[in-house]
């Protein structure tokens, strides 16, 4: 057996999937972003979508997980074509925080918030539950998923890491 | 025809270094007037770089910064941002204060303060020269101090941003005091509207 951890780190709107228990996925540095986790703990599917916006609006889908609307979707699916079952998924929320709250920018540094309610939104619509959140705030944050035990490990700057 | 198209586009892509020197040379005089002290900007660079790359860098997405944030409104929109390491941050804030060399160890709120006023006064001056230069109407938005992880800070600028490209026409600038070694990073990233905006603007006049 192999103790060898590999962390993927998903940048800006990445999706990533894998059944590899010696994986770590990985979303670093979230501000406003959420990283939207999935985890089969049957079949040890797990996934992970670093968000970036509400929605796709007019603009052209990116293919991966920058929107929330086209992009949880997209993580269920290619977990399901890995064999993941939709019902058995666990779903945990981390980031969409607002870093600032400078008068006259409230807008800008409100996706954050946005982003949280499109994500929360996007899953009831599928009738998915979100079983863990640690969203909101003022912080950035780290979350690292283990794909062994589908646990994720969140760290921000200065504070103690929180296991979700 | 299409080739004298992308002359043309080229043509108009050197203005903006041009644009942006005198923006800067603008913004570093307003620094000087603000701590009565001589700053010179050490080197200024203007380039293309994939937004995705841009946490990197200042030492990749997890490491610590404090970022004086500015968005551009007005006839267009853009970011400017001026991002320094933590002890860097500080260091400002000791020549903004007047105090001691070492005595600023975190950011309260004075100190903060004092930042988002540096933060005011190069952004715009920065615009200011913009202005004049093309006659547009370009105001900064009210400064925002974060302090906290790269990506964190940076993330929504980003997004902002990848919404409309991939990459982003970079303005990166450092500046100094002559006997303190204080060199932050001064960002300008336009939105593609804007700086086709503001270099139209600029060849006509």
């Amino acid at each position: 057996m192999t103790m060898v951890k590999e962390n993927v780190v998903l940048g800006l709107g990445e999706l990533g999937i894998t059944s590899d228990l010696d994986t770590t996925l990985v979303c670093l540095g979230l501000g406003s972003c959420v990283a939207v986790s999935a985890y089969d703990p049957i079949t040890k599917v797990a996934g992970m979508a670093h968000i970036v916006l509400p929605s796709k609006g007019t603009r052209e889908d990116d293919g991966q997980a920058k929107y929330a609307d086209t992009g949880i979707p997209r993580l269920f699916k290619e977990m399901e074509k890995q064999g993941a079952t939709k019902s058995r998924l666990i779903v945990k929320l981390v980031g969409g925080a607002q870093m600032s709250s400078a008068p006259g920018l409230d807008s800008m540094f409100m996706i954050g918030n946005k982003n949280v309610e499109a994500v929360q939104e996007i899953l009831t619509n599928m009738g998915i539950a979100v079983r863990a959140t640690e969203t909101g705030g003022r912080r950035g944050r780290t979350a690292r998923m283990s794909v062994a035990t589908g646990k994720i490990v969140v760290t921000s700057v200065g504070g103690e890491g929180k296991e979700l | 025809m299409v080739e004298k198209e992308s002359q043309q586009t080229k043509a108009s892509e050197d203005l903006w270094p041009k644009i942006v020197k005198k923006g800067i040379a603008n913004a570093v005089s307003g620094l000087a007037q603000m701590v009565g002290q001589e700053i010179s900007s050490t080197s200024s660079s203007t380039r293309r770089v994939l937004v995705k790359d841009v946490p990197d860098l200042f030492g990749g997405v997890e490491t610590e910064a404090v970022m004086v944030y500015l968005g551009i409104t007005g006839t267009s929109t853009g970011h400017m941002a001026v991002i320094y390491p933590p002890k860097t941050a500080f260091q400002m804030v000791d020549l903004l204060m007047g105090l001691e060399p070492g005595s600023t160890k975190g950011l309260e709120e004075m100190a903060e303060s004092a930042l988002a006023e540096m933060g005011n006064i190069i952004g715009s001056f920065f615009l200011n020269a913009l202005v004049l230069e093309t006659g547009l109407d370009l105001r900064p938005s009210p400064p925002a101090v974060m302090f906290d992880m790269v990506g964190a800070i940076l993330d929504i600028v980003l997004a902002e941003i990848s919404t409309v490209s991939d990459d982003v026409m970079l303005v990166e600038t450092t500046f100094g005091t002559a006997d303190q070694q204080i060199d932050g990073t001064f960002l300008v990233m336009p939105t593609p509207e804007l700086m086709d905006i503001v270099l139209k603007t600029a060849a006509a006049s």
